[in-house]
């Protein structure tokens, strides 16, 4: 009975059978969701998420970190942006620094240096390393485990998928027909939709909290043009959460030389954070977490 | 300073991504339930989550909650929902008036102090209470005019409501200073008049001198607005020191500021002088007895009806009417259809401060409304005035220094 209704699904005709596809697709990726957010779900405790190098890096990982804290410092004067890059303004700051990420970044501009080359300093790397472990302990950021439940649910729905269609693909070539392309095309979309799910930087909860504190400021990103040239932390902290084009009026001349154009990814010119680093290769981009981008 | 004491600011828009920059030095948010009666979901969830990284208090405005009129159930659910979503510490309201009738004020009146708004103050935040779950802590208001028809000192009629309720009390220090300099009290023992012992939260804020001269009515006269956008003067910071001195309990300080706003690091050194005053006063804590209603004044005590709030809020709102009123008392007394003994309360209101208090919820008004008023009654009611107008006779001339 059961065999007779599969194959009665099978023998659908194209447009029918494409929709019942799409349906049957939804329901997975909604499952997926689900039993991903299920597995996930940590205690509500969100304490400690204040910090805003923590909530650069939840953005837009180490890149993000990197231009966050580079922006902090220049605004502070500790940092000077030169046509050849970033430079150290003094380098008895080094041994004065508290934050290792700022310490690592100051050590690096004893010679100068563009932000992508910062970046990828080991010293600055190993600093940054900091902020991932504190993220997954909080639940925001993926780790191992939660990136091998993520590969397991999506492996068995892409297998119910491609099961789908690869037994429909034989129905139809086994019956004279050809016209399987939109099947093909309408697999490979859903496939990598899945395997972005796990590819995503962020947890569920990591999305939300970035979410929340885009909406708790999200009245200021239009008016960073008129916080004063001292407001540091305030900057610091709207970098954090929109990315760093929203603090382009503070310093107008000191950003553009912070951030070039030719070199900038996040600026209003230029690309969207998203997608490149900043969500994990664009598969956490979701339940608002980019709320930066795009404006 | 008690260990347990928390001193703060005010969430403000403008000043939110400072405040939130500045926690290490901040120990308490208050944020207005108005301001999230309409806010969707993930907006009372951000709120949620500024609740988790730093003790939140919540603080309504325009409950209406000293009125012989009853708050309206639709008021009290939006605020209970924002109560549930937030889950703060501790939560706050005026005892105030914000309006009578049709007419909405625009901010916070004093209404009659006599055992009629009691009662009425008391079944409002029991009704509250019945919904909510809990009382306010209950502010003092600045007022700019003696309320009428009052029968009790307003330091009697907080403590009557207070104790008939069990509610706490939100002692606006600046509001308790401009009410003493403005009706010729000294701060400092008026203070004490409070029932300090059931103050749990504090307010300082900062305030001008405003002055009246209108030669058309030979009035002059000058007093403390509290406006909420100057700093804390130094004589609210000594009287925060008193403060701790005489309530042992922990107290929650919050700085008020609503605009005009200086350097963030300007607040902050506000806050931290609190903390300073608050831990002065601690230093040489002397506990203030308990305060008593007076129960001879209750007894003996006037009423008051919602006709004279309506009356109040009317010449608040609608300046002919306020122009009519000084022009011909008598008659527009006669026509308000007030009780003999409210209409001799009428007749001798504090003019000049009739006029300094309509002037400031005219601005107000069209600072948060540009001019009208949100209700749909009182809508519907502004459109009709204007006809009323054009067949009354002898309108009175408008004031020029209105």
């Amino acid at each position: 009975m059961g065999d007779l209704h599969v194959l009665d699904i099978l023998t659908l005709r194209g447009p029918e059978f494409l929709v019942l596809f799409v349906a049957v697709a939804l329901v997975l990726l909604k499952l997926v969701d689900w039993v991903i957010a299920a597995a996930e779900r940590s205690p509500p405790v969100m304490k400690g998420t204040r910090d805003p190098y923590l909530i650069a890096y939840l953005r837009g990982g180490q890149r993000e970190l990197v231009r966050v804290v580079s922006l902090s410092l220049a605004l502070r004067g500790l940092l000077r942006a030169t046509p050849k890059g970033l430079v150290t303004s003094d380098l008895t700051e080094i041994d004065r620094a508290t934050v290792p990420i700022e310490k690592a970044i100051l050590t690096t501009g004893r010679h100068t240096l563009h932000l992508t080359e910062i970046a990828r300093d080991a010293r600055v790397e190993l600093a940054s390393r900091e902020y991932y472990r504190t993220l997954t302990e909080l639940g925001l950021y993926t780790d191992a485990r939660m990136v091998s439940i993520r590969g397991f649910v999506v492996a068995i729905a892409m297998a119910l998928l491609l099961g789908l269609a690869f037994a429909k693909i034989s129905v139809a070539l086994s019956t004279g027909h050809r016209n399987i392309w939109f099947l093909v095309i309408l697999t490979v979309i859903v496939a990598v939709i899945l395997i972005k799910r796990v590819g995503a930087h962020r947890t569920r909860l990591g999305d939300r909290v970035l979410g929340n504190l885009n909406v708790l400021f999200g009245s200021l990103k239009k008016r960073s043009g008129t916080l004063a040239a001292n407001a540091v932390p305030e900057a610091t902290l709207l970098a954090a959460v929109f990315g760093v084009y929203t603090t382009a009026g503070l310093e107008p001349h000191l950003w553009r030389k912070i951030f070039p154009p030719s070199t900038s990814t996040s600026g209003p010119g230029g690309g969207s954070s998203c997608g490149s680093s900043g969500c994990g290769g664009g598969g956490g981009c979701g339940g608002g977490g980019c709320g930066g981008c795009g404006s | 300073m008690n260990r347990r004491d928390q001193v703060g600011l005010g969430w403000r828009t403008p000043l939110a991504a400072s405040t939130f920059a500045h926690l290490e030095a901040i120990d308490v948010v208050e944020v207005i339930a108005d301001d999230y009666f309409e806010a969707s979901a993930p907006v009372l969830r951000s709120m949620k989550s500024l609740a988790r990284e730093v003790p939140v208090v919540l603080h309504g405005v325009a409950l209406g909650l000293a009125s012989v009129a009853p708050v309206a159930r639709k008021r009290v659910d939006r605020l209970a929902k924002v109560i549930n979503a937030l889950e703060p510490a501790q939560w706050s309201e005026h005892l105030a008036f914000v309006r009578g009738g049709p007419y909405e004020i625009g901010h916070l009146a004093a209404p009659p102090r006599n055992p009629a708004t009691v009662e009425g103050a008391v079944d409002n935040i029991e009704r509250i209470r019945a919904v909510v779950g809990e009382s306010p802590a209950l502010e003092n208001i600045a007022t700019l005019i003696d309320p009428p028809r009052s029968c009790l000192s307003e330091p009697e009629w907080v403590t009557a409501i207070a104790a008939a309720t069990g509610s706490p009390l939100l002692l606006d220090l600046h509001n308790l200073y401009a009410n003493a300099v403005n009706f010729g009290q000294d701060p400092r023992e008026y203070l004490l008049r409070f029932p300090l012992e059931r103050v749990r939260q504090v307010h300082i804020s900062g305030g001008r001198w405003i002055e009246l001269d209108s030669p058309q009515h030979a009035i002059s006269a000058r007093r403390l607005l509290d406006d909420h956008v100057h700093d804390v003067p130094d004589v609210v910071f000594e009287l925060l020191v008193e403060l701790g001195r005489r309530c042992p309990q922990p107290l929650n300080v919050i700085l008020e500021r609503d605009g005009h706003y200086p350097e963030f690091a300007s607040l902050l050194r506000q806050v931290q002088r609190a903390r300073e005053a608050l831990a002065l006063g601690r230093s040489r804590l002397e506990p203030h007895p308990a305060a008593a209603p007076s129960a001879a004044a209750l007894a003996a005590g006037e009423a008051s009806s919602a006709r004279l709030e309506t009356f109040l809020a009317r010449l608040y709102c609608e300046r002919f009417y306020l122009d009519e009123f000084m022009a011909a008392p008598e008659t527009v007394v006669q026509q308000a259809g007030l009780e003999r003994q409210e209409q001799q309360a009428a007749l001798a209101i504090d003019r000049p401060g009739l006029l300094l208090a309509a002037r400031s919820y005219d601005l107000k008004r069209r600072q948060r409304w540009g001019g009208d008023s949100p209700g749909r009654a009182a809508r519907a009611w502004r459109r009709v005035l204007p006809l009323m107008e054009k067949l009354r006779p002898g309108r009175a001339p408008v004031d020029p220094h209105f």
